[in-house]
């Protein structure tokens, strides 16, 4: 068994187009694409050119093009599977920048805090993101909501913010279906 | 075709398996035991005993007696934990050459990889006797939280043994690919890994056949021999007390009161009170025997590891942090380590999860189950597309950097990027007229350079002379799918590049391991 004829040809084109492809063209998604098709697209895309898959092809220049191609991929997935680094790498192409995005160096610019609260940038964001994830950890589901809502008026930009509100607002949902009101209202 | 096994090597225990007629299933040995302890005993000249044998010999031989080598591997020897262990073991700890550390037997010093390399070659001879047939590829498993010394190390101890180490994997994805093989859903796992000597949280997506890591954290600092610890602890508190005697100070006794209190742990896991006693430990002044006699009951014993177990929920807050998900997002847990077996840790585990771990894994098993399916998988990889297997994509668990003027780090690659992976950025001189230029390479998460681990230091010089900022080197880090680094630094001007395969400081060159090949010496 060998590799397929086809697949040999797209991976030394790839190889030779790589400083030129984004990240979106790598992923053989719409720059529009919701983020989970994102990783769907990484997946498929994983299946096709991971390394592993030939582990055992006795072809040394076959196998340095997948890595290369590979190594871009999983990078691209990194960046764009992140709503604002990749808001971010979005300004950096439509400006005409590099089709490649510094992670390391963006997150030190921007002194990003790491660790709880590191999806906030500023003081305020992050004292009521804090403050939603413990009451989302206390199964409060409902102050979550308000905590991360705070959160998301104080940084109306900030889309990781939104996600955390998304997200406790489907957990209030799911968890008050079918049960009476507990007289806990929520007033915005 | 040869077949390829998995060994799962645990700081108390390891497992060796194999995939056969598709299905991963662990070997024992001759005598049908399942798991091995990770103990080498040297005994005169060649003579050398691993596993259960060895375990034995820790009472009579414990300066020979050479256990949780997986705890000091990678390791300087100035660091907390070689110092901790200095003060513990039976068996002498020595700096080696390059501040590393060596085991000294009988007026020898052993490195831990020619440790681990026999309880490996242990694994692979078994694996051998039970089938019939030479082994001679493997995939080996190491903590997800491991740093690229530990795992370099690892896989040198591989490579002593005679093994063709086909891939490095971490101890969560092997687990949780033993989990989900073949099982065509899509599902979010966390895997909550306590072992002998480390904790692990990994948070996996599965989609069919794709494992994809989207988390992981860790403390190599924690686990069940920490347990003990606190036992040996307790239990030498009240004897001191009641005798006036310190059995810390004697290092037999201390080896039989921590053997106890392993002994001890373990039942407790069933009953809800434990009496035992030690017949003379220890002599006092006047040379008469002393009995220690004690007990302790699981209300006692889970206030006192309490503490413990909740820093592993630190740990747990922070993998789900970095996965931007909650505790809501997780379909399924699955519980790995033989410390996962304490009480405590189950009902802590399902509380802080909301959600019942699922029951139908072999905390001792499940790891090395999945080392033999990757090792499978990667050995009949052909690239025919028709072909099925499981695909593992994982992350690195620690940022990676280089250190820059005024004692920062200035990091190239951030946890958890999906591996293998590549960063490159562009360095400028800092005075003028530099010639040359140091570059250390730091794994950690912190700005400062104190504050994270140097891994490797190398000098790049013939630079050409020139003002302060003139000199451009660009600085690619690569890691591959191991989660090991591979460094480059190229001066833009003349393309002068040096390629540096990171040696960590105190890591074996290949050389050094080539002659410590156990063939070479008739092992």
């Amino acid at each position: 068994m060998t590799v397929d004829a086809r697949f040999r040809t797209e991976v030394e084109t790839v190889v030779t187009l790589l400083d030129h492809l984004n990240y979106y063209q790598l992923l053989k998604v719409d720059p529009a694409t919701h983020h989970q098709d994102v990783q769907a697209a990484f997946f498929r895309e994983s299946r096709r050119f991971h390394p592993d898959r030939y582990f055992g092809v006795d072809d040394p220049a076959f196998k340095a093009a997948v890595l290369t191609i590979y190594k871009r991929i999983a990078e691209a997935y990194g960046i764009l599977k992140e709503p604002e680094l990749r808001k971010a790498y979005d300004a950096q192409i439509a400006a005409g920048g590099s089709v490649r995005f510094d992670r390391a160096e963006y997150e030190q610019a921007s002194r990003k805090v790491s660790g709880p609260g590191g999806d906030a940038r500023t003081s305020r964001g992050r004292k009521f993101l804090l403050l939603g994830l413990d009451r989302l950890r206390r199964k409060d589901y409902a102050g979550a909501v308000m905590n991360f809502q705070f959160a998301a008026n104080t940084e109306p930009d900030n889309d990781a913010l939104k996600a955390h509100l998304e997200k406790a607002r489907a957990a209030l949902a799911e968890h008050t279906e079918g049960t009476p009101s507990q007289g806990y209202r929520l007033r915005f | 075709m040869s077949r390829a096994v998995g060994i799962d090597l645990g700081t108390s225990n390891s497992v060796v398996a194999v995939v056969e007629n598709g299905k991963a299933q662990v070997v024992p040995d001759a005598e049908g035991n399942r798991i091995q302890p990770s103990v080498v005993t040297f005994g005169f000249g060649n003579q050398v005993l691993v596993g259960a044998r060895a375990k034995r010999q820790v009472g009579s031989h414990p300066e020979n007696t050479v256990y949780s080598a997986k705890r000091l591997i990678g390791r300087k020897y100035f660091s907390h934990e070689v110092t901790r262990a200095r003060e513990t073991v039976p068996y002498q700890i020595v700096e080696g050459p390059e501040h590393d550390v060596r085991i000294r037997v009988h007026e020898r010093d052993f490195t831990l990889q020619e440790i681990s390399a026999h309880v490996l070659l242990k694994m692979k001879t078994i694996a051998e006797e039970q089938l019939g047939e030479e082994i001679d590829k493997a995939v080996i498993t190491v903590p997800a939280y491991f740093n690229d010394a530990q795992r370099q190390a690892t896989r040198d101890a591989g490579i002593i043994a005679g093994l063709d180490v086909l891939r490095i994997i971490n101890e969560p994805t092997a687990a949780a690919l033993a989990y989900g093989y073949q099982q065509q859903h899509d599902k979010r796992l966390a895997v909550y890994d306590l072992g002998g000597g480390t904790f692990d949280i990994s948070i996996l997506q599965v989609s069919g056949d794709v494992f994809e890591v989207i988390s992981t954290a860790g403390d190599t600092f924690l686990g069940g021999d920490d347990i003990d610890s606190m036992m040996v602890n307790y239990f030498a508190g009240r004897f001191h007390s009641a005798h006036g005697i310190d059995l810390r100070r004697s290092k037999v006794a201390l080896q039989k009161l921590r053997e106890a209190s392993e002994a001890c742990k373990k039942r407790l896991s069933r009953e809800s009170e434990v009496e035992f006693s030690i017949p003379s430990i220890i002599k006092d002044p006047d040379g008469k025997s002393i009995d220690l006699q004690d007990s302790i009951t699981r209300p006692r014993f889970n206030e006192m590891i309490y503490p413990l177990i909740q820093r592993s929920f630190k740990v747990v807050d922070e993998a789900l942090q970095a996965a931007r998900l909650t505790t809501l997002d997780i379909d399924g847990i699955i519980m790995v380590g033989g410390t996962t077996r304490v009480p405590l840790v189950r009902e802590s585990v399902e509380r802080y999860f909301r959600r019942q771990p699922e029951f139908d894994v072999n905390p001792d098993e499940v790891v090395a189950l999945g080392a033999a399916i990757q090792a499978d998988t990667l050995a009949n990889a052909t690239g025919a597309s028709n072909e099925v297997g499981a695909l593992l994509i994982d992350v690195t668990p620690q940022s990676l950097g280089i250190a820059t003027a005024g004692g920062f780090v200035e990091k190239l690659l951030v946890r958890n990027s999906p591996i293998p992976t590549e960063q490159t950025r562009t360095f400028v001189t800092g005075t003028d007229n530099q010639t040359s230029v140091k570059i250390a390479v730091y794994q950690g998460e912190s700005k400062l350079e104190v504050d994270n681990e140097v891994l490797a230091e190398f000098i790049m010089d013939g630079l050409r002379p020139a003002p302060r900022g003139e000199t451009r080197i660009d600085v690619t880090f690569e890691i591959d799918a191991n989660g090991i680094l591979q460094v480059q630094a190229k001066d833009k001007e003349t393309g002068v590049s040096h390629s540096v395969k990171i040696q960590a400081s105190g890591g074996l060159s290949p050389e050094t391991v080539e002659e410590l090949k156990f063939d070479n010496l008739g092992f």
